[in-house]
């Protein structure tokens, strides 16, 4: 064997883990929004470049035979997903309101409600990303659904990592708002329900 | 002039057969009396003037009516609307101790805590769980 030939074998076998590393970064960069009023052939585009997807010829073959179905399995997904999330980003408004209320009944007690206020304003940024990534859930879904995955398996595959992240996303989104709500904006309301509970009159007679 | 046909102008009402039509029956009576074995004819009399007055009565009494079921109708549907409206309106019982307090109330502790007790409940009817399976989108599931 030449030493051109071993230098050849030696690069590719350096750069190999080098691409899967650098791949794998790509894989959990968070995707970035699509453009408001991109085409599908734009997104396909942008998820490509996110994702840096690179299929060996089994691969390639494997998902041009399942793809299709896949894509059954997707749209009942799809269905699904737009009441649940409805569902959710309601509860989240509802609760916005309740806040909203308890705030305005606390100032005419004349209670301090600057740490109510504050943590108000952390629980609608929450939620404000929460509904964002919905949004990019959604259409990430849509595109993957409609993509005609056997002509284009590196788009269909990434435009489904891409809606996978975004799933993971809402998943943390959520919990995390639960937790926001129950760990920091409960205990604030629970301290105001004790400083307005009515003091009792000190006993007469202790001595 | 057919001499069957034998006119007689005289008034005299009893006919008197002339002598040249012996033979014929039909032509025997005068012309001017009143022709035999005829049906009475039925007379036509306008109607009374009693009759016209028991039906405009009557027609003004069923106006009166309808328009008296119309605005007995009206009213039975003011009534339902205001019901629907009411039930619309009176607000959701809160848990706990029921009392009722208005948007504008000054906070209490009961009503905080109601209200942090609805948020419980608000937050408890979302299941993480259930909405966000970690295996939804795997490659298992989607069998690719």
């Amino acid at each position: 064997m030449n030493k051109f030939a071993k230098l050849v074998v030696g690069l590719a076998l350096v750069s190999l883990p080098v691409i899967g590393v650098i791949g794998t970064a790509f894989a959990d960069t968070p995707p970035a929004n699509a453009a408001p009023g991109s085409t599908l052939a734009e997104r396909v585009d942008q998820r490509k470049k996110e994702r840096v997807i690179v299929l060996d010829k089994n691969d390639n073959q494997r998902l041009i035979s399942t793809c299709e179905s896949a894509q059954g399995k997707l749209r009942v997904i799809q269905t699904n997903a737009v009441a649940t999330l409805q569902r959710h980003i309601k509860v989240y408004k509802n609760v916005d309101g309740r806040l909203w209320l308890v705030t305005g009944r606390l100032k005419l007690a004349t209670q301090d409600t600057f740490q109510l206020e504050k943590q108000h304003l952390e629980y609608t940024d929450k939620v404000a990303a929460f509904q964002t990534t919905v949004t990019n859930y959604e259409q990430a879904l849509d595109d993957t659904v409609v993509i005609n995955c056997a002509a284009d398996t590196i788009g269909f595959k990434a435009l489904l990592d891409t809606t996978r992240l975004y799933y993971d996303q809402l998943a943390k989104q959520s919990a995390d708002i639960r937790e926001y709500v129950i760990n920091n904006i409960k205990p604030t309301l629970a301290s105001h329900v004790t400083d307005l509970q009515p003091k009792s009159a000190p006993t007469a007679g202790a001595n | 002039m057919d001499p069957n046909f034998n006119q007689q102008p005289n008034q005299n009402p009893s006919p008197a057969p002339p002598a040249n039509n012996s033979n014929d029956p039909i032509f025997h009576a005068p012309f001017n009396s009143p022709v035999q074995n005829q049906q009475p004819q039925p007379t036509v009399s306008p109607p009374s003037q009693t009759e016209e007055m028991t039906k405009q009565p009557r027609g003004k009494l069923f106006i009166i009516l309808c328009v008296l079921g119309g605005v007995v109708l009206l009213l039975i549907i003011f009534v339902l609307i205001l019901v629907a409206a009411t039930h619309k309106k009176a607000p959701a019982k809160p848990a706990g101790n029921g009392s009722q307090s208005s948007i504008t109330d000054a906070a209490t502790s009961t009503n905080v805590q109601i209200i942090n007790d609805t948020i419980t409940q608000d937050l408890s009817s979302l299941n993480d769980d259930q909405d966000f399976p970690p295996d939804k989108l795997t490659d298992k599931t989607l069998n690719l």
